[in-house]
């Protein structure tokens, strides 16, 4: 059942100076799928997700979600910013209920209940009246991630979400987040430069080729659910999509010498 | 919207620890055996038993020692002593209200001024840089250099006090605050966009909040050249208040009254920008946690 469906048609970006950013992408994304979108730097699986965010526009071809273009930031979607993105000053509960405390139709007893749920989702019960900086870095995104949760949106967008924590906290965090997801199946676009995320968190991973970007490839991974109840990376199958993807990247991002030896 | 405080502990499931505070008792007889606490009071009080041999070896007209100080206030504060030419006593409080009046009003003033008009030169950059020129060149011209030009427009008494405050005060407050609206982290505009934000709710959440350390150290700045602007309003003009009060008795060579009225001038001072400070700690800890993250 396609409930939702995103074309990327035509895409050009000026800026004072002229980069191309996208050009003549497209994807498709369905309900309740988990999309990785992994590229060589650059190639503007970034400005990708913002567009898809409503924060940038685009000059050409069209973003629809459930049929409807998108012009602009809506309720229907929320964003997990690589740099966590927290208010230092206001408490870990106040930013967490940022998204609904600017809706004029929500109550603030109704935000307030509705961020301690997710706060105890992303396992951060009993920081609420925490300042961000008084938390680590692995704590902070989950705060990012129970605040886009508390938007309650139709497509959870997170760019590259991981980038800024530590090896280890990542893995715990990806892990987490694949159960968070499992709950309630969002629909997700994750952008990421980690090969290994990308293969592990998704339904679907789009390779993007170097800027201007076009999606080069979509994988597609079939790795059984629920991934954490196994070794993941002993699966035989993660290591050849793994391979596949990096193959794909490496021929963009390894400009070598023109050599005799070179295919 | 109150937030109580997280106790910082360190102990409990992850937090770093800051810079917090120890959980401990807060006061404590070992603390007062801390060098931060026994040197300062060691030194003032090496200080002040200095000045008092000096006092008793010079001219106690030049040089009033400390206890002669004391009781000159003690007089002051009990009695009152017949000051500005007139047989009526005058006591140290309505010296010291007097002085305080001028000061908190204007400086009121200047706060309400200062940030609207900051807001304002944050906010429309082409504003601000026509401005520019004048605020910098008010800014740097000296008060007292003004004081005749003053008497002109507002004579001699409250208004011209008033406004010698306002003039001081209101500059530093303009230039800290249209700083820190112009400071405000395009992240956190990009989060509120996208929860969205209108422009309104993004000058609420995300851009005064964010200026508020700025406006904070400018109101601290502000606050000093407003005791300078009281002070030259009570001393150039009509003589009242403690600056009023220095200039005549420090003319009659009544030196230790002159130096009570200084002392209390100095208390005051302390006393404001130290609330100011208390404030920024307050409202504004959350930069300075910022800052030291940022190594």
């Amino acid at each position: 059942m396609v409930g939702l469906s995103k074309t990327f048609r035509w895409k050009k970006k000026g800026v004072d100076q002229e980069l191309l950013a996208i050009d003549s992408l497209d994807l498709s994304i369905s309900k309740g799928d988990f999309v990785t979108v992994i590229g060589p730097s650059g190639c503007g699986k970034t400005t990708l997700l913002r567009i898809v965010a409503g924060l940038i526009g685009y000059d050409s071809g069209e973003v629809r979600i459930n049929g409807e273009v998108v012009t602009g930031p809506g309720q229907d979607r929320a964003v997990v910013f690589q740099s966590f993105g927290l208010f230092p000053w206001k408490t870990v509960l106040a930013n967490t209920m940022l998204p609904l405390t600017v809706r004029s139709d929500v109550s603030s007893e109704e935000a307030e209940d509705s961020a301690r749920l997710n706060l105890k989702k992303v396992g951060l019960s009993g920081f609420e009246d925490a300042h961000p900086h008084q938390l680590s870095g692995g704590m902070q995104q989950r705060v990012g991630l129970a605040r886009a949760l508390t938007a309650d949106p139709d497509i959870l967008l997170m760019d590259e979400p991981f980038g800024s924590i530590d090896a280890q906290t990542r893995l715990v965090m990806q892990e987490e987040l694949l159960r968070i997801w499992s709950e309630t199946r969002k629909t997700v676009m994750f952008v990421t430069h980690d090969l290994d995320e990308a293969v592990m968190l998704a339904d679907r991973v789009a390779v993007l080729s170097p800027g201007p970007g076009k999606v080069q490839d979509e994988l597609i991974v079939d790795l059984p659910r629920p991934r954490w109840e196994y070794d993941l990376r002993a699966h035989p199958r993660f290591a050849e999509i793994r391979a596949t993807v990096w193959d794909l990247i490496r021929q963009d991002t390894v400009s070598l010498p023109p050599s005799a030896e070179d295919t | 919207m109150t937030s109580s405080r997280l106790a910082p502990s360190g102990k409990s499931k992850g937090p770093k620890s800051s810079g917090s505070k120890p959980i401990g008792r807060r006061f404590s007889f070992r603390r007062l055996l801390q060098p931060e606490f026994y040197l300062p009071v060691v030194v003032t009080g090496v200080f002040l038993g200095a000045w008092e041999w000096l006092g008793t070896i010079t001219d106690p007209i030049l040089f009033a020692p400390p206890s002669r100080i004391a009781e000159a206030a003690v007089v002051l504060i009990r009695d009152g002593v017949p000051a500005f030419g007139s047989k009526r006593l005058v006591t140290l409080q309505s010296l010291t209200w007097t002085t305080l009046n001028g000061l908190l009003v204007g400086f009121a003033i200047s706060i309400i001024t200062g940030l609207l008009i900051g807001v304002l030169l944050g906010r429309h950059k082409t504003l601000a840089r026509v401005a520019e020129p004048y605020v910098d060149a008010i800014y740097a011209t000296p008060r007292v250099v003004l004081t005749p030009l003053i008497v002109l427009w507002f004579g001699l008494g409250y208004n011209a006090r008033l406004f010698l405050v306002w003039l001081g005060a209101t500059i530093p407050i303009i230039i800290n605050t249209a700083i820190g609206i112009r400071n405000a982290r395009p992240d956190l505009e990009e989060v509120g966009h996208s929860v969205g934000m209108s422009e309104r709710q993004l000058l609420r959440h995300v851009i005064m909040p964010g200026a508020v350390p700025y406006v904070l150290a400018g109101l601290r700045v502000a606050a000093g050249r407003a005791m300078i602007g009281i002070v030259i309003g009570e001393m150039f003009l009509n003589l009242v208040g403690l600056g009023g009060f220095i200039r005549f008795e420090g003319a009659r060579l009544r030196t230790a009254n002159a130096f009570v009225a200084v002392m209390v001038l100095g208390i005051m001072g302390s006393v404001l920008i130290s609330s100011l400070g208390l404030l920024e700690s307050k409202f504004a800890s959350w930069k300075k946690e910022e800052r030291s993250r940022e190594t």
